[in-house]
């Protein structure tokens, strides 16, 4: 049995990118086409609507539960990254998500991971010192930069013990939280309840959107 | 006379066989129904949100488009899909979750046909017990809620959300949320979450643990629905600063009124929690009476505030 309605209409040959359009996948200039004849061809329109519904339909069909043992691997450290990376097709995308469900090590791995990942993004950018620059010196300039190091290094310690004696001196400062992070938290968790009509307002705390 | 007694006894059969056909036709929809409709509606246009609280109201309006699983929010700046919420600097990606039912408290009304924005539509009437406790206009063509009003304990208005205008064909670049390239702050589901399974008359559906150590619990009786974080630590949130306060009984919370939702944030046995949520607020303090009470101030504390206020 076939749906007429996933035929392509006569004259248009643009169909075989609404699957592409759909992933994201289209170029620059094949989503201006894509975009532009739907907003013309009515046949076009009706198909593009079918394609999405039946996609939907193919999500929203149950998992089928595989046992463990037919798995080729049964832990999933590999795709966890392109998860994390938004790489990952739906289907994949569902089954990782249903293992992990199940998987305590697969969560705790990617929950080390994504806190492995936030740390290095937040690491400091550090510049080379100049030694690893320069490639010319001269004698006179070699024996500079010694002088220099030894004010650097005075300059650290005296620093390091003014911040030592300033922190056992007062109490440790309560770390500041921002409520946009909280925020968007709830809105996530909240927008899988059915009628959910609450404006998510990310960004509540700064501007109105 | 026969002939005339006969043609009375079909006339009054004829009655009962229309009368007992178009009774399931007359019976209304589900709470239920009305809200899956209303996720599966397409639209775009303004919203207006208002919540009052002591007097004051809180109102913005919103640009929203619903669509193919997605709400996008002013000028696209935020994406919402099931489980993701993305905005300019980033997203969160909720990995599991559970659909809560909605609580038998709720009944709902119909009211009847009803005309908003130019657009046909039905009112319906949602009652907890015999307190009428929203009342929500919902498009004919779409689903769509067009009107929401939601009302305290005392029958007053807390919460008003109307389209201002709306249109059932809206232009959406249909794409992945996952394909915008953002990196997501995963919440992954705890086993074996610490807070209550049930806090007046909400379910706990849900416990997360960020990588920043939150503990974020989620309930819900299947018309609103709150979190509660636990910090875990002291902290402070620089939001509340100017931040009113809500006295409920001998307990003082810091309260903020957003046009969507409520805040509040206390302190209890040196962490910090906060709770964040749509529900009434009547239904806050119940359920504030249930949660840890806010560590009472000291001694100086209350003899400055007794002095100065």
């Amino acid at each position: 049995m076939t749906d007429d309605r996933l035929n392509p209409p006569d004259g248009c040959n643009i169909a075989e990118l609404f699957s592409a359009y759909l992933d994201g996948e289209l170029q620059a200039g094949e989503l201006d086409r894509v975009v532009n004849h739907l907003g013309a061809c009515l046949d076009c329109i009706a198909e593009f609507r079918a394609l999405r519904d039946v996609r939907a339909a193919v999500r929203t069909m149950p998992l089928l539960e595989i046992p463990e043992r037919l798995l080729p691997q049964s832990h999933h450290g590999a795709e966890l990254s392109a998860y994390l990376d938004g790489e990952l097709v739906t289907g994949e995308q569902l089954t990782l998500q249903a293992h992990m469900a199940e998987c305590a090590e697969c969560r705790a791995e990617l929950h080390d991971l994504d806190a492995a990942r936030t740390a290095v993004r937040s690491l400091p950018r550090l510049e080379p010192p100049e030694f690893l620059v320069a490639h010319r010196t001269t004698t006179r300039d070699r024996r500079a930069p010694r002088r220099w190091q030894v004010a650097t290094v005075a300059a650290s310690a005296a620093a390091v013990f003014a911040i030592g004696a300033g922190v056992l001196g007062s109490p440790a400062p309560e770390p500041v939280v921002d409520l946009d992070s909280l925020a968007d938290r709830h809105i996530a968790r909240a927008s899988v309840e059915a009628g959910f009509t609450v404006v998510p307002a990310a960004g509540v705390f700064g501007d109105a959107p | 006379m026969k002939r005339r007694l006969s043609a009375w006894v079909v006339i009054a059969a004829t009655i009962a066989m229309v009368a007992m056909t178009a009774a399931p036709a007359a019976a209304i929809d589900t709470l239920e129904d009305y809200l899956a409709d209303a996720e599966a509606a397409e639209y775009a246009g303004r919203r207006l949100v208002m919540t009052t609280w002591a007097g004051d109201a809180e109102v913005g309006i919103y640009d929203v488009t619903h669509a193919g699983d997605v709400t996008v929010i002013g000028d696209g700046q935020t994406s919402v899909s099931s489980g993701k919420v993305a905005a300019e600097g980033g997203g969160v990606s909720v990995l599991d979750w559970s659909r809560s039912g909605l609580a038998d408290r709720y009944s709902v009304v119909e009211v009847g046909a009803v005309e908003r924005i130019g657009r046909e539509a039905r009112a319906v009437d949602i009652y907890e017990g015999n307190l009428r406790r929203a009342a929500i206009t919902f498009d004919d063509a779409t689903g769509a809620p067009l009107v929401t009003q939601m009302y305290d304990a005392d029958g007053d208005l807390f919460r008003y959300s109307a389209m201002l205008d709306f249109d059932d064909r809206p232009n959406v670049v249909y794409r992945d949320i996952e394909t915008t390239g953002l990196d997501y702050d995963v919440m992954v589901p705890v086993a074996d979450p610490s807070m209550p399974v049930e806090l007046a008359g909400y379910q706990r559906t849900d416990a997360y643990r960020s990588a920043d150590d939150w503990m974020h619990t989620f309930y819900s009786d299947g018309l609103f629905s709150f979190s509660v974080f636990e910090a875990g630590k002291a902290v402070t949130l620089s939001e509340f600063a100017a931040a009113g306060t809500f006295e409920s009984g001998r307990r003082s919370y810091s309260l903020l009124v957003r046009p969507t939702e409520i805040w509040v944030t206390w302190r209890t046995g040196g962490t910090t929690m906060v709770l964040v949520g749509d529900l009434p607020p009547d239904h806050l303090e119940n359920v504030l009476a249930d949660l840890p009470e806010p560590d009472r101030p000291g001694f100086l504390k209350r003899l400055w505030r007794g002095i100065f206020g």
